[in-house]
């Protein structure tokens, strides 16, 4: 493997890309890393909402009568909804949770709401990785354009190193930390680059898909912005607002052992209920296919009616249905999301070491910045270590926009500090021993507080996620060889 | 999956872990065509047989138990320690003399300027040419979802392309003729 497979590149196409690379890496790695940490975070959204709130009831199935009388409750407690939503349990949410456009409600296996649904740590997480905490309209488009910017740094990377895949199993992480780094960084870039490209691609989709369908509206559809839309995902029917009984969910939800019964319904929706334009749609899971869902549709009486054509209507409205399950690694249970964190994880180091690879070349010609690598360091250990001091603050009861508020205000003050002090590796040091600190203390005081539900294996779980990840950062870093790096050979050492 | 299907994915993933084998013997003993034909031609039947497995869900199941696969022996080769960073530590003389190739602080600083200012540019060029390609390829009669999602793709990777392009120009006379009439050309085959 002596030679590259890519046709010889100039030293000067090269360097540009690499100035190009570096000038992206530079201005958007900051966001980046926190839109990457809480997305690799958000894979377990289910089972962390899970985690919040452990005394809600462990329902395994729903019956087509709890299923109608869940509706009966919601429409009762909200009769003004123009969405009911029955969430059914799945393998690793055994949840059931009903509610309307009025929120969320806990319910048991009959039915019965039993309390407000709300994860608020869950709630954060979601709104940071989503829309940065943004106004969800501007928020989304910014997201999708660091999805965007992500691709564009893949495109650069791979133009900046001819030898990439020359190199592509070399890690070596003795002699020069630079040279170690940008292995790691190397390494992590060729070998997962499917899952960051689909990951960022995806994410990119998701999000700028508004923006294409307001331009494609102008261009192609004569300023009509539903028409695109509708033609992907399909249109609502006419409305019909007088009043009717409630809709037949339970049979509509029986019917799919005959309809489909080899599919998981996951979701019930009931558009307009209680009107006579009302129909019922019943999401199931293809567990061959990457689609969120096949559709199943109903009308009021729960007689089916047809699909919506996402497992085997038009190409492109398989594709755009693929991209959730795509991006969240929800496409395999808890093995594939472990798999998708992991990865998730290494994209954070790739960030990570991005950075690092700038200052110290910085620091090797002579132009060391101490200050703002600590700076860099404290966001690198300051968000996870923010987002992990907000859990007991959720779980004490503290809403989204107070945890909202503590993690930005919490990272700016890591980060002047870090600069202030102007140690990286003690920055590094300190954060990762106070997460791990808080880790502990969460884990074994939510298992305290919750003792009777660490029969559930998932709940036990998280807790010993938690305690061994948190002593193994008070313990660490172990992952580091403190021997001291041996200075480039042939240059002056000025400030050795 | 049921239990051919399942043998059918096990022997999918005995065969990208086969091709990344013979792929590493390749890199290992700088060996050149035959193991890296052969390694790639068993990741090429580890995902015919995903496919056949789970169609596009076995496929990227797959795909993330190889990465995962490669990515945790990285992760064990880090686990034998790797050096602690010393940002402060200042490597040449200040006063050494530098390459023309080499990256400045002001190149650095002019490269972020310029990115600022090409990324927005690349968006709208990227966006204009998406709805150009939707004129194209929408179906004149039927549902357009598949010439829909294939521009909204498009509009994804053409702004992440040109955004890299147009920082590689190094001469921002060129660059500012490039986008000016990539603007001018996409617009025009959007909205004309």
């Amino acid at each position: 493997m002596s030679k590259s497979i890519w046709p010889r590149a100039s030293s000067f196409r090269v360097d540009r890309s690499l100035a190009a690379h570096t000038a992206m890496g530079l201005v958007i790695s900051g966001l980046l890393y926190i839109i990457c940490m809480s997305g690799t975070l958000a894979v377990f959204e289910d089972e962390l909402g899970w985690w919040e709130r452990p005394n809600a009831p462990a329902v395994s199935m729903v019956t087509p009568e709890a299923a109608q009388n869940a509706a009966e409750a919601v429409i009762a407690d909200d009769p003004d909804t123009t969405h009911l939503y029955l969430y059914l349990p799945r393998d690793n949410w055994q949840r059931f949770v009903i509610g309307g456009d009025e929120g969320l409600y806990s319910a048991d296996a009959d039915g019965n709401p039993v309390g407000a649904y709300e994860t608020h740590w869950n709630t954060f997480l979601i709104e940071l990785h989503y829309y940065l905490h943004l106004p969800h309209n501007i928020g989304m488009i910014l997201v999708a354009v660091f999805g965007v910017m992500m691709l564009g740094m893949a495109i650069s990377g791979f133009l900046a190193h001819p030898k990439i895949f020359r190199d592509a199993f070399r890690l070596k992480m003795k002699g020069q930390q630079r040279l170690g780094q940008a292995d790691l960084h190397n390494r992590i870039s060729v070998w997962t680059a499917p899952f960051h490209i689909i990951v960022a691609g995806t994410g990119a989709v998701i999000g700028l898909f508004v923006v294409v369908a307001l331009i494609l509206a102008q261009t192609s559809f004569e300023g009509d912005n539903r028409a695109f839309t509708e033609a992907i995902f399909g249109g609502e029917p006419a409305h019909n607002d007088a009043p009717a009984p409630l809709a037949d969910v339970g049979t509509a939800l029986s019917a799919m052992d005959n309809i489909a019964p080899d599919r998981l319904p996951f979701l019930v929706v009931v558009h307009d209920p209680a009107t006579a334009g009302q129909h019922v749609e019943v999401m199931a899971e293809h567990f061959d296919r990457l689609i969120y869902s096949e559709n199943y549709e109903f009308n009021a009486a729960g007689d089916f009616e047809g699909t919506a054509g996402y497992a085997d209507g038009e190409v492109g409205k398989q594709i755009a249905y693929s991209t959730y399950r795509l991006h969240f690694g929800d496409f395999g249970g808890t093995p594939m999301k472990i798999a998708y964190f992991v990865l998730g994880v290494l994209m954070c180091v790739m960030v990570a070491t991005g950075l690092n690879i700038y200052f110290l070349k910085q620091s090797e010609k002579g132009r060391p910045k101490p200050r703002l690598a600590a700076g860099w360091s404290a966001i690198v250990w300051g968000s996870p270590a923010l987002l992990t001091m907000a859990l007991p603050l959720a779980l004490s009861g503290l809403s989204p926009a107070w945890l909202t508020s503590i993690f930005w205000l919490g990272l700016i003050g890591v980060t002047v500090v870090g600069v202030w002090h102007g140690d990286a590796a003690f920055a590094g040091r300190v954060i990762r021993k106070l997460t791990g600190g808080v880790m502990v203390v969460t884990g074994l005081s939510h298992g305290a507080l919750f003792f009777d539900t660490l029969a559930n294996p998932m709940i036990l779980a998280t807790e010993l996620g938690l305690i061994a990840g948190g002593v193994a950062l008070i313990v660490g870093p172990f992952w580091l060889n403190q021997t001291r790096a041996p200075v480039t050979s042939g240059v002056g050492q000025a400030a050795e | 999956m049921s239990g051919s299907e399942l043998v059918v994915f096990l022997t999918s993933l005995s065969a990208a872990a086969a091709g990344l084998v013979l792929l590493y013997l390749a890199w290992k003993r700088h060996a050149g065509g035959a193991l890296i034909v052969a390694g790639w031609a068993s990741m090429a039947v580890s995902a015919i047989l995903a496919v056949m497995a789970n169609a596009d869900r076995g496929f990227a199941q797959i795909a993330v138990i190889a990465m995962l696969g490669v990515s945790l022996l990285f992760i064990f080769m880090l686990s034998r320690g790797m050096p602690a960073l010393d940002f402060a530590k200042q490597r040449r003389v200040a006063n050494e003399s530098r390459t023309s190739t080499e990256i400045t602080i002001l190149s650095v600083l002019r490269d972020l300027w310029t990115f600022l200012l090409t990324g927005p540019i690349a968006g709208i060029i990227a966006l204009f040419a998406a709805a150009g390609l939707f004129r194209v390829l929408r179906p004149a009669e039927g549902n357009p979802a598949t010439a829909g999602v294939s521009v909204i793709i498009a509009a994804v990777v053409l702004w992440g392309l040109v955004s890299t392009l147009l920082l590689i120009e190094a001469r921002p006379l060129r660059r500012t003729i490039y986008a000016m009439a990539g603007i001018a050309l996409t617009s025009a085959a959007a909205f004309i």
